[in-house]
């Protein structure tokens, strides 16, 4: 208890420092979001009305805990790029259906993949097969998923024609029809993860393989195989488990590139639009999202260790 | 807590720096609005199309690479938007395709002798898309509401300053509006062109309801603004088509990937490459894109505060090789700032006043003290690859007279705050996109306006210009106007390139796309071909 606690302070002391940063940061950028909302000839005046309107002329921490205000009741604003027509929350809840299966769809995919496949390298050390794999990942880890989904866009959607490019359909109107267009750009995204997550995995075992008290199993006549499941990997886990729940959280902040290349309309890009258009009040919002993601699935990793190996609760 | 691996950090960062450079395609905001106004006092219906034989019904969907800002047509400020919502909503008059002013829903007007009243007559029987008929009540909120009239004033309506000259807009009857001027004005017209929206109607934002072709059905943020025929629009036989899906891709690359595979019916603005590889069944059209592209030159600062140095620059680029090279050879070379859709006022003999002459060039920078050449940065928004490519061109031809420019990218909204309003640039290669009025395109040059950004000051041209504004006769002011331009050209004030093409591609099945000299979609006179 005491330690969920504590992970619980953390997590609200983190998201407090970065919305204070991100607040900050937009300082510095250059650009101004009152001329964006007006146009490159607005007068003086207009300007100063919107600012004055929209709060933008109050000093840095009256803006903030105003909108620090707002946050804590869920209230994020409204967005500037669509004219203070839409609700930030609103925004970013429709764009998070998307980004929330394409992380699922390509996590199972990673996950489905490469623990088997890691642990067959493993055992097969050296061995030809093992050798092809190494090979395989090498080339997969170094192809920017973005770059893949080019490919796969142009191999199964224009050359095969197993799906049309771009024609993205939404959750509500047909589920089957959206899983199976959300199919390719998960794979786009898994592909060089689960090269990684192999590669980590393998040397993860291996690493673990040299240990004493994997000598002690073998002379006490435990099969190989025996040894590298009920054993090895039970240690050989715990690495991984903080490199998947960190793919995990990336998928989760939006795969950016790769919505771009599928036409996703998914949080990346809305995240890139509203930087481009100096809506700050979107930017804020997601980015105190993807450090929430991330913070709370480090929690989360932090409880499946003690579950998994008990010995990390006594420290 | 878990650390991060560095490798990973990095790979994060890489990723970032990507999305961030690569992804903010918007081809917009220089591309504000723009036409060419027309002064006729009478209408003209709007000719048809008669390429083939169009038939009734039908969808289809359009490309476009940037979502809409909104839509409620007196709040969206891009020109991507504008040129969707031209579907939906009309004003008292709008442009047809060769920039006149046609009747929407106003059937006639009268100008009062002195210029200082507009009367309209509306449209018998004009529908909004409820249903609900068009009275003189919602034409007057409608323009106050663009003129920024309305108490309480909405600060997120963009108000259109060319009609802070009205004093007063009355209803004088149940089809007449009556506009009073503060003072006479013979370029208003065609800002009456703002749309008119049914009076205290809440739900424009998000259900938006107008009289033209098309009727509003959804519009998902990121993904597509869908339209349906209105069957109750009052000309008849327009439009054709019964569905319109206006599709928001991510950016051209995406949009052209779906029109490879079939999705999309037209799709606008496409790049150069991607013109020489359109996919079988496609076609490519192509007109003036009414753009003033140039090199603009800050006027203030040294060395070119400098007359000389300003021509020199205008002598050493070849501006047809620039479009040879940038455009494949679409576009037209221009030599003054003024959008040449304005037929009767652009002066195109300045075209001729600055050939390429690099002899010339090097001889006028002798004459100014810079035998050897100098150093200067040209600043280009990074997200319109388009002025990038000519400025790396330019770059290459002002080697051959010995001045060295290096260029700087910038992104687009640092670009409107430092370039454009703070004035804190050497040179800048961007477009300036038409205004609705020829006078728009010499306003910047007065020394005291707001949006004089090349810091131009001639007290000449001030006069000139005063003597243009209150001038009534249309003969008069096309000479002031062209003498203006002429001022412009001689004094070297910018080095104007080219008026580029735009390039659509259109499905072979479908008929009608019609360029205009404003940025507009109209999907009204588009049609399946028999």
């Amino acid at each position: 208890m005491k330690y969920t606690l504590k992970k619980l302070a953390t997590l609200i002391v983190s998201l407090l420092i970065t919305s204070v940063l991100t607040f900050t940061a937009f300082q510095i950028i250059p650009g101004d979001s009152a001329l964006n909302a007006l146009g490159m000839d607005a007068t003086k005046e207009q300007l100063e009305r919107y600012r004055e309107e929209m709060g933008l002329n109050k000093s840095l921490p009256v803006r903030y805990i105003n909108w620090l205000k707002g946050a804590l009741k869920g209230d994020f604003g409204y967005s500037t790029q669509y004219q203070m027509q839409m609700k930030v929350s609103t925004l970013i809840k429709n764009r998070l259906t998307v980004t929330f299966w394409l992380a699922v769809m390509s996590f199972l995919l990673i996950v489905v993949i490469s623990i088997p496949l890691g642990i067959f390298a493993a055992g097969k050390k050296n061995g030809i097969p093992d050798s092809f794999i190494t090979l395989i990942t090498q080339i997969f880890m170094s192809v920017p998923p973005f770059f893949l989904g080019m490919l796969i866009t142009l191999i199964f959607g224009i050359i095969l024609k197993w799906f049309t490019p771009g024609s993205y359909i939404n959750p509500g109107e047909n589920f089957g029809q959206f899983l199976r267009f959300m199919i390719f750009p998960a794979i786009a995204v898994a592909v060089p993860k689960i090269a990684m997550t192999v590669k980590f995995l393998r040397s993860s075992l291996l690493r673990e393989m040299e240990l004493d008290y994997v000598r002690t199993a073998k002379s006490k006549g435990m099969t190989k195989a025996r040894i590298l499941i009920r054993h090895i990997l039970k240690n050989a886990l715990i690495p991984v488990i903080t490199f998947l729940a960190m793919m995990l959280a990336d998928i989760l902040a939006g795969a950016i590139l790769v919505e771009q290349v599928f036409n996703l309309p998914g949080l990346g890009r809305l995240l890139v639009s509203s930087i481009s258009n100096r809506d700050y009040a979107v930017v804020q919002a997601i980015i105190l999202y993807i450090v929430s993601v991330v913070i709370i699935i480090n929690f989360i990793v932090d409880l499946i260790y003690q579950w998994i190996d008990p010995r990390v609760k006594r420290d | 807590m878990l650390k991060m691996k560095p490798a990973k950090v990095l790979l994060l960062i890489f990723v970032f720096t990507l999305a961030l450079y690569g992804c903010s395609g918007k081809k917009e905001d220089t591309n504000k609005s723009k036409t060419p106004a027309n002064e006729n006092s009478s209408f003209t219906e709007p000719t048809e199309a008669t390429e083939s034989e169009p038939t009734y019904g039908g969808s289809i969907t359009v490309g476009i690479t940037q979502d809409l800002d909104g839509l409620d047509p007196h709040k969206a400020l891009s020109a991507g938007t504008k040129e969707v919502l031209f579907n939906i909503f009309e004003g008292l008059v709008k442009f047809d395709p060769d920039g006149n002013l046609v009747p929407a829903v106003a059937e006639s007007y009268q100008i009062s002798e002195d210029g200082m009243v507009y009367t309209f007559t509306l449209r018998e029987n004009v529908k909004f898309h409820d249903g609900r008929l068009v009275t003189a009540d919602d034409v007057v909120y409608s323009i106050k509401r663009s003129a920024g009239m309305l108490e309480p004033q909405d600060p997120t309506v963009i108000v259109e300053s060319a009609l802070s000259v009205i004093s007063d807009v009355i209803a004088t009857g149940e089809r007449t509006v009556e506009i009073r001027l503060k003072q006479a004005e013979t370029e208003l017209l065609p800002y009456l062109t703002c749309s008119i929206v049914p009076k205290d109607y809440e739900g424009l934002n998000t259900k938006p309801i107008g009289t033209g072709p098309f009727k509003f059905v959804s519009y998902t943020p990121l993904q597509s603004i869908v339209m349906e025929k209105n069957e109750e629009y009052y000309l008849k036989g327009v439009p054709y088509l019964d569905r319109v899906t206006f599709k928001i891709s991510s950016n051209t690359d995406a949009a052209f990937m779906e029109l490879q595979a079939g999705n999309i019916d037209i799709l606008p603005y496409i790049t150069d490459s991607q013109a020489s590889s359109l996919p079988k069944g496609y076609h490519l059209e192509s007109g003036p894109m009414n753009l003033i592209q140039g090199l603009f030159i800050n006027n203030k600062v040294a060395p070119f505060d400098n007359k000389l140095v300003r021509q020199a620059l205008c002598y050493a680029i070849d501006r047809q090789a620039v479009i040879d090279m940038v455009a494949g050879g679409r576009g037209n070379v221009i030599g003054t700032n003024m959008y040449p859709g304005f037929k009767k006022y652009y002066d195109e003999s300045l075209v001729n006043v600055y050939p390429y002459n690099p002899e010339k060039a090097k001889e006028l920078l002798n004459e100014a003290g810079y035998p050897n050449g100098f150093k200067f940065t040209i600043i280009v928004p990074s997200n319109y690859q388009y002025h990038v490519d000519t400025a790396q061109v330019i770059v290459e031809q002002l080697k051959q007279v010995g001045i060295t420019a290096q260029i700087q990218l910038i992104e687009w909204s640092s670009w409107k705050s430092d370039v454009y309003q703070g004035r804190n640039y050497e040179t800048t290669l961007v477009g300036l996109a038409a205004e609705l009025a020829p006078r728009k395109a010499l306003s910047r040059f007065c020394s005291d306006a707001n949006n004089n950004f090349m810091n131009y000051i001639n007290p000449e041209f001030d006069a000139l210009y005063k003597q243009g504004e209150l001038e009534t006769e249309e003969e008069k002011k096309i000479q002031l106007y062209k003498k203006m331009q002429a001022m412009l050209t001689n004094d070297a004030v910018a080095v104007f390139i080219q008026d580029p093409h735009q390039m659509t591609a259109v499905n072979d099945k479908l008929g009608g796309y019609t360029y205009y000299p404003i940025y507009v979609q109209d999907m009204a006179r588009v049609y399946y071909k028999k």
